[in-house]
């Protein structure tokens, strides 16, 4: 597997924080299947894929959006390759998925992926494993 | 000559079938002649008109109208910028309204006369740098932007080097190791930082990369060979995974050094 940098849903939102809201940002998130429950519950939950459509093209404040490619849809794959300006106008998007998904989904989605701000391998806070519901 | 050059239609007698409503079978023979830019769609010849109504009051007044299209140069389906060429380019056409296309990389080696067909001037931007090792101007780059407070000129250096030539991954690179020495806790961006951020841009570029991939950068890292015509290879070039440079009027291809840096041995 290829060793991307490893970090927590902590870490990513400070990065985020660091690079300001107003900055247009595009993480591809990797973890193993078993882990997605509890990063997303750390990154306080996601946006379903069926719905992320409306959802970012709404404008207002800029926003942190995250979808979880838990399962291989390649019309998402390229609703989200043909308009990544748009879903990143509003605000940061993450992606996240497992890594079998997201080597499937890179090599799918060409302007997806020279869009992205970075790739990061994602593993559950253990800071905040008392918290989780 | 006429059928000829614009074709015809002929009716074939099939053996009669008695249950056949349509004895008769339609066979379509298509002409020589081609028209030279395909008809506009009904759809697009209606928004022709609605922006020939908006744009005309500012042409008449000797307004220049430019439209700059960008995004479009990694598409890795060529035939649906020839659909956007063919139809909503050719509509603007005689309008006086000019337009600059930022167009997909995969039709500047396609042997057709397309894009000499439908547009007026056709330039090719490659990287930053003329070759890999043109570092000079990508190191002032980051010296102009303060890269020398955080840093020394090594690490400036190492982060033009493995940037290619690619502005976007120049800057990548210097974010990245400062964000490295962040995390790390340190004031500034040490040798660990800059080797950190390198093998994460060439892990972006590697993954999602098949074995036929890996050959071909192989072969192009160790005798040159890059068999442009080939799909795996046009990918490559899509995705930035291999570069073409332009120096002494020569072309030629190599692979991003940040991904040349974590290629795997066969």
């Amino acid at each position: 597997m290829i060793g991307f940098s490893t970090t927590t849903a902590f870490r990513l939102v400070r990065r985020l924080a660091a690079a300001g809201q107003n900055t247009p940002s595009l993480y591809f998130l990797m973890c193993n299947i078993s882990d997605i429950g509890a990063i997303e519950e750390d990154l306080g939950g996601r946006l379903p894929m069926d719905q992320f459509e409306t959802a970012v093209s709404k404008a207002g404040a800029p926003t942190v959006t995250l979808i979880v490619l838990d399962h291989w849809k390649p019309q998402v794959l390229s609703v989200l390759d043909r308009n990544i300006v748009l879903f990143t106008r509003s605000g940061t998007l993450l992606l996240l998925a497992t890594p079998e998904i997201g080597e499937r989904a890179l090599a799918a989605a060409p302007n997806l992926r020279n869009r992205l701000t970075d790739i990061l391998r994602m593993e559950p806070d253990k800071a905040l494993q008392g918290l989780r519901t | 000559m006429r059928e000829l050059t614009f074709g015809k239609t002929v009716w074939l007698d099939l053996d009669y079938e008695p249950d056949t409503d349509y004895p008769m079978v339609q066979a379509n023979v298509p002409g020589l002649f081609r028209l030279k830019f395909p008809p506009l769609a009904g759809s697009v010849q209606e928004i022709q008109e609605l922006v020939l109504s908006i744009a005309s009051p500012f042409i008449q007044s000797g307004k220049q109208i430019t439209l700059l299209i960008d995004g479009l140069d990694r598409l890795i389906q060529p035939e649906r910028f020839r659909e956007f060429a063919e139809q909503d380019l050719q509509a603007l056409r005689g309008t006086k309204i000019s337009v600059i296309v930022v167009g997909p990389l995969l039709l500047w080696y396609d042997k057709s006369r397309f894009l000499q067909d439908y547009f007026d001037v056709v330039k090719h931007i490659p990287a930053a740098a003329a070759g890999p090792q043109d570092l000079a101007f990508l190191r002032r780059i980051l010296e102009r932007r303060g890269a020398l407070n955080l840093m020394d000129p090594r690490e400036v250096a190492s982060i033009a080097k493995y940037s290619s030539g690619v502005l976007r991954d120049l800057l990548t690179l210097a974010r990245s190791s400062a964000e490295y020495a962040y995390l790390d806790d340190k004031d500034r961006i040490g040798r660990r930082h800059v080797n950190a951020a390198i093998t994460q841009l060439g892990n972006r570029y590697l993954v999602g990369l098949g074995n036929a991939h890996k050959a071909l950068l192989r072969r192009l890292a160790k005798d040159g060979a890059f068999p442009v015509e080939n799909a795996n290879a046009r990918e490559l070039l899509v995705n930035r995974q291999v570069l073409e440079y332009f120096a002494d009027g020569r072309e030629f291809f190599a692979v991003h050094r940040a991904l040349a840096n974590v290629l795997p041995k066969p």
